[in-house]
């Protein structure tokens, strides 16, 4: 049999479709291995009037089963002369079966009468029945909402659905609306459709173009699109979320090929690209050499008639946003960015933190503090400081999503260097590649902005909580992480440092090296490596140390990663371990642990041999330190494991003698830093088996 | 079709549904759900059938009469269907079949765009509608109102008709539409545009704006301690609006900005929660 599944619904949100798909899909299959229902195959499919689901092959009824149920022991329900007494005889009538059928069996040692009964299962229509209203309310909503008196919540109203197996009407409500043999086809269309059976839904769906897979309407869209694009010498290049997306939003696509007035072309293509793709939901077409074509291609949902009211009322919406922006255009352009500058004052960025005018001056403070080459500083300070002028822009004001883009434009045309000019854009972006920071100059004020905006944002307690991050302070850090992670001129704890200075000069404001900031960098550290692949218990170690060099923290915890599986690996941190137990155990008991070891104080052959030992590898690490090399550096380590293990078999660390219980500890702190400095805390390491 | 002719086809369409035919509120606003007869008549679970025209004032999307497609004051229709039809989506293309718009030559989309308003303590879930690519209409199933979440749901449907008009009339300029008897919009509202924009942009006094504010909320508050739902209302909407004067003046912070919206709303939500109690008193 087939079973059809149809929700219709207003207009759902093209994001959610997917969701929905999915979640559906997984549902009924669990529905269907619980209840034992055999089946071949499930589809789900979605447009953003209907969600389809398709079950093929199913079975009419559970498979039948043989069900064995216990009864009394043999001897209860059976006299000496093998005839059935009262207890088998009630078992028998409460089972439904005549005490001939009740069978012997042995069960844990005993022997046990029996009733078998057969199972016959229950149909597939009454478990769908009870099982589809609650497989559809456990969809996850991102957004909910209630339209009737029923307290029914989905994310747009649901207002019919249909379900039919093979030919035949299966009842059931979802909220207040009962399951008809009914469905809708084009909105325009007066006369619903009854379907005879599923097939004969299908075939109508066909029939009408209504195209319920949403990857064939992906493949449609995109090969119409494609040849209306050549049709005027020009290409497509959507990229894939831009397709799902237009995917999402029609159930009968039809392209068609549009005009754009060519004296809108002169503006910067990102700004014809956003009127065209990010508000309406039109393609743009390049030609070989990549220049914008006066032309777009447009999806209607709906038939070819009166195709040509939908291609005028299009170009006339586009014509209209790009007149908006050409004049925009051309009114920015009669103030140079640097004329600008002094708009910025009037723009708060956080109260408490002044005007951007002021975050420019602090960024380029802290440029002029980083010992970077003068050649790539001159032209980021020049950068910073033109770097938010295009917020002053009408054209910001009328595509906030290209505030940076715009600026870059402006610069460009106004005979700024291309370095500079590229560093305006970048300094707005958060990844690191081509399409993002890219540049020497731009990896500088992309820096110096981020880590103004996250140490002020934590100045002024504004710290992200739960999913609230109103000013991208985890995107900002990210940037942060990111662009330091390769950054060989300074670390972590100078940037912050010139932060500080840049704030106290321009603004006389102190700003404290909280723990609360420190702790979300070092979150944000830890997120970055465990999706670099290293394991968490790796990263848990390396968070332990310092992370002033987000550098190093890096190489450390790649080093440590690959050589988890050497031989040494495992006794050497089991090694460094024991020196740290027996420090929190002298610390719980209130000891002082640190200081100078005094050679003096050393009695014992194992103590003097670690100790020895310690103080070369101490020098080896400071040689190998220069060259980066933690592999290396581990190796030393590793070689000190066995004075441990023979220290710790021979010296009895917590003795009763005051000053040699102090000097021993002094020792294994003085080891265990040697550890601690290059790796962090090796005990967080899990160590299997 | 003329803008006048637009206006009472629209009235005799929703006449037709059920719907009161009201006048425009009195008080500048900033939509027409800030009319009483949307922000109350949402509430409770009495059925509830009006459209209106209402003029409405942003101060901040003013721009001297110089773009075609925006003004600082302008005209929603609005209608309110409570509780809403099943078959809504239905009754409103119509409406714009009525209008002369033959749909199957057409088209006409559902794009999702969920509605807040802030300052009302209200929110909403639903599309704009778009007809051949133009928006024409704010389509929304309200779930809150003045902070109360709503028992029975109206559907408001904000028609455009300044849109409506350039769509049927092929204009590319709101000031081009034909008014009625030969006058056009830009006639009638040219002068008045680029004035309010000087005001609004320019000359508007911020310190007495915000003092007049201060007053407002003030005595908002001291009335609706004395039982007065409806003037507090007005009080609440003359905030709102100084509040969007002040804002377009480029005054506000961002974070000032949160601060007098909060301030705002707390007047709407008591008028609401007064509102319903009286109403609970008077069954």
């Amino acid at each position: 049999m087939k079973f059809l599944w149809e929700v219709g619904c207003e207009e759902l949100p093209p994001s959610f479709i997917p969701i929905a798909m999915g979640q559906l899909k997984v549902g009924m299959e669990k529905v269907l291995r619980e209840k034992e229902i055999p089946f071949s195959k499930i589809e789900v499919f979605g447009t953003p009037r209907r969600l389809v689901l398709l079950i093929y092959d199913v079975a009419p009824k559970q498979a039948e089963k043989l069900l064995e149920i216990k009864g009394p022991p043999y001897h209860i329900a059976f006299d000496g002369q093998g005839n059935p007494t009262q207890a088998a005889l009630g078992f028998a009538k409460s089972q439904g079966v005549s005490v001939d059928e009740l069978i012997v069996k042995e069960d844990r040692g005993g022997k046990y009468v029996f009733a078998v009964k057969v199972d016959k299962g229950r149909s597939t229509e009454e478990l769908l029945q009870e099982s589809l209203p609650d497989l559809l309310y456990s969809i996850y909503l991102p957004k909910s909402m209630r339209w009737d008196s029923s307290n029914l919540r989905f994310i747009r109203p649901i207002r019919w659905h249909l379900a039919l197996l093979d030919d035949k009407l299966v009842e059931f409500k979802i909220g207040e609306i009962i399951s008809q043999r009914t469905t809708y086809l084009e909105r325009y269309l007066e006369k619903p459709y009854s379907p005879q059976d599923v097939d004969d839904y299908l075939r109508k769906m066909e029939e009408e173009g209504i195209v319920l897979d949403p990857l064939k309407r992906k493949e449609r869209i995109f090969s119409e699109a494609k040849r209306l694009s050549e049709s005027v010498g020009g290409s497509i290049a959507p990229s894939e979320r831009f397709l799902d997306k237009v995917a999402f939003l029609n159930e009968k696509p039809r392209a068609f090929l549009g005009k754009i007035d060519e004296r809108f072309l002169s503006l910067p293509r990102e700004v014809i690209a956003t009127a065209m793709e990010e508000q309406l939901n039109l393609f743009s077409i390049t030609d070989g050499a990549g220049k914008l074509l006066p032309y777009f291609v447009g999806v209607r949902d709906g038939g070819d008639i009166g195709m040509e009211n939908v291609v005028e009322g299009y170009e006339q919406v586009l014509k209209a946003r790009l007149a908006d922006a050409h004049f925009f255009f051309y009114e920015d352009l009669k103030v140079p960015l640097r004329e600008r500058i002094s708009g910025l004052s009037g723009i708060i960025f956080l109260r408490g933190l002044g005007t951007i005018a002021d975050k420019v001056r602090r960024m380029k403070h802290i440029l002029v503090l980083l010992p970077v080459e003068e050649s790539v500083k001159g032209k980021a300070l020049l950068a910073a400081e033109l770097c938010r002028v295009d917020l002053t822009t009408h054209l910001v004001g009328e595509f906030p999503s290209l505030q940076g883009t715009i600026g870059m434009h402006y610069a460009l045309i106004q005979g700024e260097d291309k370095e500079v000019a590229e560093a305006i854009y970048e300094s707005y972006q958060y990844t690191i590649g081509p399409d993002g920071i890219r540049t020497p100059v731009g990896r500088l004020v992309s820096l110096a902005d981020k880590m103004d905006t996250l140490a002020g944002a934590f100045h002024l307690g504004l710290q992200p909580s739960g999913s609230s991050d109103p000013f991208a302070l985890r995107r900002a850090c990210q940037t942060v992480i990111d662009l330091l992670k390769e950054e060989n001129r300074f670390n972590l704890e100078e940037l912050f440092e010139a932060t500080k200075r840049a704030y106290k000069e321009e603004m006389g404001i102190e700003l404290e090296r909280s723990e609360e900031l420190w702790e979300f960098i070092r979150n944000r550290v830890g997120l970055a490596l465990r999706e670099s692949g290293i394991r968490y218990d790796i990263v848990n170690a390396v968070l332990a140390g310092d992370i002033g060099n987000i550098r190093e923290v890096f190489a450390r915890a790649k080093a440590l990663d690959e050589l988890r599986e050497d031989e040494d690996f495992v006794p050497t941190v089991m090694a460094s371990v024991r020196l740290i137990n027996i420090i929190r155990f002298a610390q719980k008991r209130g000891e002082q642990v640190g200081g100078d070891v005094k050679v003096g104080y050393l009695q014992l052959e194992e103590e003097k041999r670690l100790y020895e030992a310690g103080k070369e590898v101490e020098k080896k690490i400071e040689a190998l330190k220069e060259s980066g090399d933690y592999k290396a550096i581990f190796k030393e380590l590793s070689s000190l494991k066995d004075f441990i293990n023979g220290f710790f078999d021979k010296v009895l660390v917590m003795t009763e003698d005051n000053e040699l219980r102090a000097n021993r500890l002094a020792l294994v702190d003085f080891i265990w830093k040697l550890f601690f400095n290059q790796f962090g805390d090796l005990s967080q390491i899990v160590l299997e088996g | 079709m003329d803008f006048q002719t637009l206006l009472h086809k629209l009235d005799e369409f929703w006449t037709k549904q059920g719907c009161l035919i009201l006048q425009p509120y009195d008080v500048e606003v900033g939509a027409g759900t800030m009319h009483p007869a949307t922000f109350f008549g949402a509430l409770g679970d009495n059925p509830w059938r009006v459209a209106y025209v209402q003029p409405s004032r942003r101060p901040q999307d003013g721009r001297y009469a110089e773009n075609p497609n925006r003004l600082q004051r302008y005209y929603q229709y609005q209608v309110i269907v409570k509780p809403a039809p099943p078959d809504i989506q239905k009754i409103y293309l119509a409406s714009l079949e009525f209008l002369g718009i033959p749909l199957k030559e057409h088209e006409v989309r559902f794009i999702e765009d969920d509605w807040e308003s802030p300052t009302l303590g209200a929110s909403g879930v639903g599309w704009e509608v778009w007809l051949d690519g133009l928006e024409i209409t704010q389509f929304t199933y309200f779930q809150q109102m003045g902070g109360i979440e709503l028992t029975t749901i109206s559907v408001e449907l904000t028609y455009g008709p300044e849109r409506l008009a350039m769509y049927l009339q092929k204009k590319d300029s709101i000031l081009d539409i034909e008014w009625g008897n030969g006058m056009t919009y830009g006639d009638l509202h040219k002068a008045m545009e680029v004035e309010h924009c000087k005001f609004n942009f320019e000359l508007a006094d911020i310190s007495s704006l915000l003092s007049l504010f201060n007053a407002f909320e003030r005595e908002a508050h001291s009335l609706l301690d004395r039982g007065l739902v409806f003037p507090s209302y007005d009080l609440a909407l003359k905030c709102s609006h100084i509040f969007n004067i002040l804002d377009a003046r480029g005054a506000l912070s961002v974070v000032e900005r949160a601060g007098f919206i909060d301030r705002v709303r707390e007047i709407a939500n008591r008028c609401a929660e007064l509102y319903l109690q009286q109403e609970a008193i008077a069954r």
